[in-house]
């Protein structure tokens, strides 16, 4: 009995010597130093980055902390694809699957038009004809209202309904917040001054013509717009005017390609051609990509990337080659990255190459009536290849809108 | 002054448990925190305390700081050699040898420490991290639903 006793007294005393080591070992890595949490969290992508903040509390403050602060940011996150329809889900590039959030990120009166940064560009119908909108972080789930747009203005309304087709906005100073909203009869944009706080509705051209698409880089909006004789690019300063509503002015002609350029066509081959602006954020550049589809079947035969050369008198658009850049496009937003930023998923993505998240009319060859669908894929600039990435949605939600956005804090 | 400080041969460094370590002046140039010293004082024979580090980390420092301040060796032969120099680590030396770093203020090694930890972290769960770094939670079951729903962001 007594050499029992002594031999868990022992046991005992070495537990307790075993865990005061424990606590010892623990409570040194529980209280890192900030600055040393900074150099592991800002070499982590955004998921591990977020777990470390539910580590313990003495981490909980010190992550939050090093969060608060804009140079400590977690590495930069590949682009995921939005599929808007009534059952929004992401698309991921590095898993090349379908992730649903966790929670719905939109009733039946919201839909998603863009993206900035890190933020879904989400219009609420709600209240039509009034309508509202948000930007709608899907990592925080954190929600901001944007200046509430007062009116739609049905007065430019061609038939039916009129609707918002696509929206950007830049907030580079947290004192101007820039909007603009494409309307869906693509003649008509309303653009928000945030020096007056007013909205006013601008059409960019004179006549009959159509808007190809719009990007924003600070205050700056470009405009595509396509005219029978004239394909042009109209920029617009939403900061500019202190005297009516903003002016758009023809900068350069647009880079349309000719259908049939270097397309090897079969007779019944039917062509559509998309067209997008879109933005490297860093340099402040402006990109305009053409990419061109053959209907029967649907499939992406071509595309051509130009960037706007602001140095040149007169401006004009360059044909370039992306080398280490990457281009993602959809209707809804266009962005060029450059790979160094995408560090860490470098072998995932290649260089000079167009990722694409479009949805294009169908049209069956023996029918008349249309129908869309919806292609992801990459286009290699160097060897012309594709790589399809194939995605089964549910055909009760509709054919899905891609959009990309970069997820972030 | 500046001819007495170059005459400076060896340095020694001597680590927590009592190891002497006897290095080249090009070695310690990254140990901003031993340079500082040695720029203080007017001397040709240099004995550094280190207090808060041990002598097998002080060890595997001066081993990375040796090939690194190689000018002989490749670029492809110090990536082969970092390589080598973290498979061969527990993830208690990676942590270890981080905070060395931090002590010694030896800006790449702490970089390079920090960016080996970030890798084993990656993808891994928040009980992964836990274990890693030898902390239990001391949130509530509460506190831990609400920081889960908090920060899960949609993927898992």
């Amino acid at each position: 009995m007594e050499i029992t006793t002594e031999k868990t007294d022992n046991n005992m005393k070495k537990r307790k010597h075993s865990e005061k080591c424990e606590m010892e070992q623990s409570s040194m890595w529980k209280n890192l130093p900030n600055d040393i949490l900074e150099q592991i969290m800002k070499r982590l992508p955004l998921r591990e980055y977020l777990a470390m903040k539910a580590i313990c509390f003495p981490w909980w403050i010190s992550v939050s902390n090093v969060t608060a602060r804009d140079n400590c940011r977690p590495l930069l996150e590949l682009p995921l694809i939005l599929l808007r329809n009534k059952d929004s889900m992401f698309y991921s590039l590095s898993t090349e699957s379908l992730h649903r959030p966790k929670t719905q990120l939109f009733d039946d009166n919201q839909f998603c038009f863009g993206s900035v940064e890190g933020w879904l560009i989400v219009g609420d119908y709600a209240l039509k004809p009034f309508m509202t909108f948000f930007i709608l972080n899907p990592v925080t789930n954190i929600k901001l209202m944007l200046p509430p747009l007062v009116y739609i203005p049905f007065s430019a309304r061609i038939e039916g309904d009129l609707y918002v087709e696509k929206m950007v906005v830049s907030f580079e100073t947290s004192s101007t917040l820039n909007i603009a909203i494409l309307l869906s009869d693509f003649n008509n944009i309303v653009v928000y001054n945030p020096l007056d706080d007013v909205w006013t509705t601008i059409k960019p051209f004179k006549g009959m013509g159509t808007i190809l698409d719009m990007e924003i880089i600070g205050s700056k909006l470009y405009i595509a717009i396509n005219k029978d004789s004239d394909s042009i690019l109209s920029v617009c300063d939403l900061n500019g005017t202190t005297d009516g509503p903003p002016k758009a002015e023809v900068l350069t002609k647009l880079p349309l390609l000719t259908p049939t350029d270097s397309i090897k066509l079969e007779e019944d081959d039917m062509i559509f051609i998309i067209h997008f602006l879109g933005k490297d954020e860093a340099l402040k550049e402006l990109y305009f990509i053409c990419m061109v589809c053959i209907l029967t079947p649907v499939k992406v035969a071509r595309i051509e990337v130009y960037k706007l050369d602001m140095n040149k008198e007169p401006i004009e658009w360059q044909s370039v080659r992306l080398d280490d850049r990457v281009a993602f496009v959809s209707s809804c937003k266009s962005m060029i990255i450059s790979r160094d930023k995408l560090n860490y998923n470098k072998e995932l993505i290649s260089g000079n190459s167009v990722y694409f998240g479009v949805t294009i009319p169908f049209i069956p060859s023996c029918y008349g009536s249309s129908s869309k669908v919806l292609k992801l894929g990459k286009f290699c600039l160097t060897d012309s290849s594709i790589k399809y990435f194939p995605v089964q949605t549910s055909s009760d939600s509709g054919v899905p809108y891609p959009i990309w956005v970069v997820p972030s804090l | 002054m500046a001819a007495e400080k170059s005459s400076i041969k060896i340095i020694t460094l001597i680590a927590a448990d009592g190891s002497v370590f006897e290095v080249e002046p090009n070695i310690v140039k990254e140990m901003k925190t031993v340079q500082s010293y040695i720029d203080e004082l007017d001397q040709n024979t240099v004995s550094i305390p280190l207090p808060n580090v041990f002598g097998n980390d002080l060890a595997m420092i001066i081993e990375y700081c040796k090939k690194h301040a190689s000018e002989e060796e490749t670029k492809e032969a110090k990536e082969e050699f970092d390589f080598e120099f973290v498979k061969r680590m527990k993830s208690d030396d990676k942590l270890r040898l981080l905070q060395a770093a931090s002590y010694l203020n030896m800006e790449s090694f702490l970089q390079f420490m920090a960016k080996a930890i970030a890798a084993e972290i990656e993808n891994q769960s928040v009980e992964f991290v836990r274990d890693y770094f030898q902390i239990e939670s001391d949130f509530t079951p509460e506190e831990e639903a609400e920081l889960r729903k908090e920060n899960e962001w949609a993927f898992k």
